[in-house]
């Protein structure tokens, strides 16, 4: 029932705010709204809730086998937190007075939570994939109506069709399982946990979910949606994007893949890690190169997807866990940073990191928190991605030291150019267009200072969040 | 049988209203006849009543009569708007949208050949009348004159097969000929064979699958479009169900000689309709490619031929109805208040000046793409599920990539509503239109959380 409730919140207030036309309190009530449901997931995760509080299940067309079936484990409490907490940020840097339109704006991203808290709290197949849509959809139209950029058309188009091949592939894959016999009638996730498939239909079946998830993340060589997207879309759909979003993808890959296709997964292990470290290089490589700072964090963040990647098919416990503390940390980064290049954007009108300096002496609680999320985002020790990348590499490690070593060097990388552009953009000389730089306003800081503190924090005590996932996890690997 | 003789009767009554110059009795008389033959239908539901071994009313025969008679009222909502301007055979129109809809009335239900080509002539020849009924103009007649041609050139090639299988069966019965079949499984004549491959390219003519589908383009951009609505929805539900009923019953038996015939027609349709699609610039044009590749997906469900077939093939057809009349709807109005061509661009920025227009349009086009919580995405994924029952992975897949070319020209429609400014200025739409359009875009969303299943 608390899931219900979850769930349905950010739906009726989406639906409320697309009629509320000339209300001017309301970002103030989306925040309230989301500030509630963040409470209630707060104890949803760390209160002590039966399971049969957290589960629900309907029988929504009994002849199709679709089940309105959801409730919440470890993996999904983890995914809540993330999605409900930064939702809750992203309502926050919401600048009231630059969007038109604001209520439908805010619905849309209301709705956009609504998919998100649906897939993530999913129990069938179908409800999945229905959610998974759903999701996509606010988010199409958010860069349609709001986006910038003269090629915003073609970036959603590409964007549009990149996830929908995936997602309808991803349908056949369950149709597929369902008629093959092999899911014994029914489309629950407990009953396609117990599949024993052979290795044969494993590995070509493997595909077809494999694709969406891969396209959602995304891996090497399914990116070319991604830059292009976040740059084009307005500041809130570029943080749902690449902070909650792009977790689908992991959390897809580890709800159905991983334990439906153990031997695929074992099969293709090498081919796909590779890709995925290539990708991870190749992004890197990029992010060094680009001028715009909106793009670079674009690149960035496929950097940091690709070793997730990897991670995924490297599937040990160690790796495991990291990926369930790096997709937190992560997302708590890329929404801090993107928040940041807003505010710069915002005061001196550009991305361009040459035409930035000097911002420290202007602004220096800014480039104080600055500093924090980039070095929370190139890891350093006792942030919250250095916790995440450690167990990852530990865990491509012990497939094979090489990819490591390789993959390794994407964190030297990440370092320079975060590192880099950090450089250019606070330190140096005051320029004409940093000169009058003021420093954070109060809305700035609630957003910004709250994620610096979860950085630091999630990086000396990131046990809580381990503790969730532990059992899942260990249950995933056991099939392996 | 009574909803037929309701509508019968309804059809002469609108002519009599237009000898009279009673015009403003059109609506009324229409629609009293149409609800009145949609009460009979429902409440014969569950009651499967055999008339002189002729017809045959079951369940199957009596939901896509409903979705039938629903749809045409709807669209007659959307007439007197539309024909506003007309000053004559408004009473005709009426009267042959009604005698129509008998003909599809045996087309659902036929149990003897007989019955079915009655069927077809009683639809097909109103509707090459309503198709050139926009008198002064060339391409309205252009149509007509086509549609003519090719549906008489398509009922010909049909009855010729109907001899021929009389000539090896002797018999017009289905149920005889399936006898036949069944018992003469191994040893039937070459004749038999070509008879039956010209029922199904007469059949695969009427609803406009690959490489049958010639007529539709031109026939679709000629016609008053208000028509081509009624074609689009109307004549392709009746359509199918004749297909999906005579493969079904008696040709049941012979599924290996079908079967490839079919999957190579569903194959093609899919993948040539989208592909034209994608290049049109003018809505009704994309709305034509459309319908062909809507087609592609029912075939999918005959090839299919399982216990969910029809159920499928129902939904689907019922979804993309509505959907359907929603985009012509709203491409009417739009045409009628810019002037426009009906191209893309007559589109731009609808979403400005009319929200409500462009969200109507938005929700039927994502329907028609196959988009979750509107029913496209339940009609497309019955189909999908019919198919890959029968293990049809090739063609699902092939289903897939078709609804993706779709989503992609569906997508440069809603593109020009909300993203290109607005050069015209605000539509007031009639409040008939209102009405019609809630409905349609209401039961789509409805009908995406909570589908029709278990029906047939």
């Amino acid at each position: 029932m608390l899931t219900l409730i979850l769930l349905i919140i950010p739906f009726i207030t989406g639906c409320f705010l697309l009629l509320r036309k000339d209300w001017s309190q309301i970002k103030a009530f989306t925040v309230i709204v989301a500030a509630f449901e963040l409470l209630l997931t707060f104890w949803l995760v760390w209160g002590n809730n039966e399971p049969s509080q957290t589960e629900l299940n309907i029988n929504w067309l009994p002849a199709m086998i679709i089940n309105f079936h959801i409730g919440v484990d470890g993996l999904g409490k983890l995914m809540l937190l993330l999605t409900n907490l930064l939702s809750f940020v992203i309502y926050l840097t919401i600048d009231s007075q630059r969007i038109k339109k604001l209520h439908n704006y805010l619905a849309l991203l209301l709705l956009a939570q609504f998919g998100l808290i649906g897939v993530f709290v999913s129990l069938n197949a179908i409800l999945f994939y229905i959610f998974w849509e759903i999701a996509l959809l606010p988010v199409f139209f958010l860069i349609v109506i709001w986006g910038e950029g003269s090629n915003k058309v073609q970036v959603t188009v590409k964007f549009f069709i990149y996830t929908l091949v995936g997602s309808l592939l991803m349908l056949a894959g369950f149709i597929l399982l369902y008629n093959f016999g092999f899911s014994n009638g029914s489309f629950e996730l407990s009953q396609l946990l117990t599949l024993k498939l052979d290795a044969h239909t494993q590995s070509w079946m493997f595909w077809f979910m494999f694709l969406a998830f891969a396209i959602k993340m995304p891996i090497f060589p399914l990116h070319s949606w991604q830059p292009d997207t976040y740059t084009s879309a307005p500041l809130q759909a570029t943080m749902v994007l690449s902070g909650i979003m792009l977790k689908m993808g992991v959390f897809g890959f580890i709800r159905w893949l991983m334990p439906i296709f153990p031997q695929a997964i074992a099969e293709y292990r090498y081919l796909i890690m590779a890709l995925a470290i290539t990708g991870t290089l190749y992004a890197a490589i990029i992010a060094l190169k680009q001028k715009d700072i909106k793009t670079l964090f674009a690149f960035a963040s496929l950097s940091h997807v690709g070793l997730m990647g990897a991670a995924l098919m490297a599937s040990s416990v160690y790796s495991l866990q990291g990926i369930m503390i790096q997709m937190f940390a992560h997302g708590v980064n890329i929404v801090g940073l993107f928040f940041l290049v807003d505010i710069i954007e915002k005061r001196t009108g550009t991305r361009q990191i040459g035409e930035l300096g000097g911002i420290r002496s202007a602004a220096p609680l800014f480039s104080a928190l600055f500093l924090i999320i980039v070095l929370g985002n190139v890891a350093l020790p006792l942030t919250n991605a250095f916790v995440g990348e450690f167990l990852m590499f530990v865990g491509i490690w012990q497939i094979n030291i090489w990819l490591m070593l390789i993959a390794g060097l994407s964190i030297i990388f990440g370092a320079v150019y975060m590192l880099y552009a950090y450089q250019k953009i606070c330190l140096g000389e005051l320029n004409n267009k940093t000169q009058s730089f003021s420093d954070l306003s109060l809305q700035e800081k609630t957003v910004l200072i709250p994620i610096s503190i979860l950085i630091i924090l999630t990086g000396i005590m990131p046990q809580p969040l381990l503790n969730l996932t532990e059992s899942l996890v260990n249950e995933i690997i056991g099939k392996f | 049988m009574k909803p037929l003789i309701i509508l019968a009767i309804t059809g002469i009554l609108s002519l009599y209203a237009g000898l009279f110059h009673k015009r403003m009795w059109l609506l009324p008389i229409s629609t009293a006849g149409l609800v009145l033959a949609l009460i009979f239908t429902l409440l014969d539901w569950n009651t499967a009543t055999l008339y002189y071994n002729m017809a045959r009313m079951d369940n199957f025969a009596l939901a896509f009569n409903a979705t039938n008679i629903f749809c045409t009222l709807l669209i007659l909502l959307l007439s007197t708007y539309y024909f506003s301007e007309v000053e004559q055979h408004v009473a005709e129109i009426h009267s042959l949208f009604a005698f129509t809809l008998v003909g599809t009335f045996m087309m659902t239900s036929f149990t003897n050949f007989t019955t079915l080509f009655i069927g077809i002539e009683t639809m097909s020849i109103p509707l090459y009348v309503l198709a050139g009924s926009k008198k002064q103009s060339i391409s309205s007649n252009e149509a007509s004159f086509k549609y003519f041609l090719l549906g008489s050139f398509a009922s010909a090639i049909f009855l010729l097969g109907v001899a021929l299988i009389y000539g090896t069966t002797v018999s017009f019965d289905l149920q005889q000929i399936a006898n036949f079949i069944s018992v003469n499984h191994a040893h039937l004549p070459k004749l038999f064979y070509a008879g039956v491959m010209m029922v199904i390219i007469g059949l695969a003519f009427k609803i406009a699958a690959v490489p049958f589908h010639f007529w539709i383009p031109d026939v679709y951009q000629g016609a008053p479009t208000l028509i081509t609505a009624f074609m689009a929805t109307v004549i392709k539900t009746a359509g199918a169900a004749a297909f999906y009923k005579i493969l079904s019953t008696t040709f049941i038996d012979l599924n290996g000689f079908w079967y490839h015939a079919l999957w190579a027609i569903a194959f093609l349709t899919l993948i040539l309709s989208n592909l034209i699609a994608v290049q049109q610039d003018r809505v009704k044009r994309i709305l034509a490619y459309s319908s062909i590749s809507h087609t592609g997906f029912l075939v999918m469900a005959m090839v299919a031929m399982n216990s969910l077939s029809a159920n499928s093939i129902w939904f689907y057809t019922l979804s993309y109805s509505l959907s359907t009349i929603t985009t012509f709807a709203i491409l009417i109005i739009v045409k009628k208040s810019h002037h426009g061509d009906g191209s893309i661009d007559s589109f731009n920025g609808l979403a400005k000046t009319n929200p409500f227009l462009a969200f109507m349009m938005a929700v039927s086009l994502l329907s028609l793409a196959g988009i979750p919580i509107t029913s496209g995405f339940f009609a497309k994924y019955f189909i999908f599920m019919a198919a890959m029952k029968s293990q049809l992975i090739v063609l699902t897949i092939m289903g897939i990539l078709a609804a993706l070319i779709g989503v992609y020209y569906y997508l440069k429609i809603i593109y020009a509503m909300y993203i290109k400014e607005a050069d015209h200025p605000e539509i007031i739409p009639d409040w008939r239109y209102k009405i019609s359009l809630s409905i349609c875009v209401g039961l789509t969303l409805a009908l995406g959380i909570y589908p029709l299943i278990d029906i047939l």
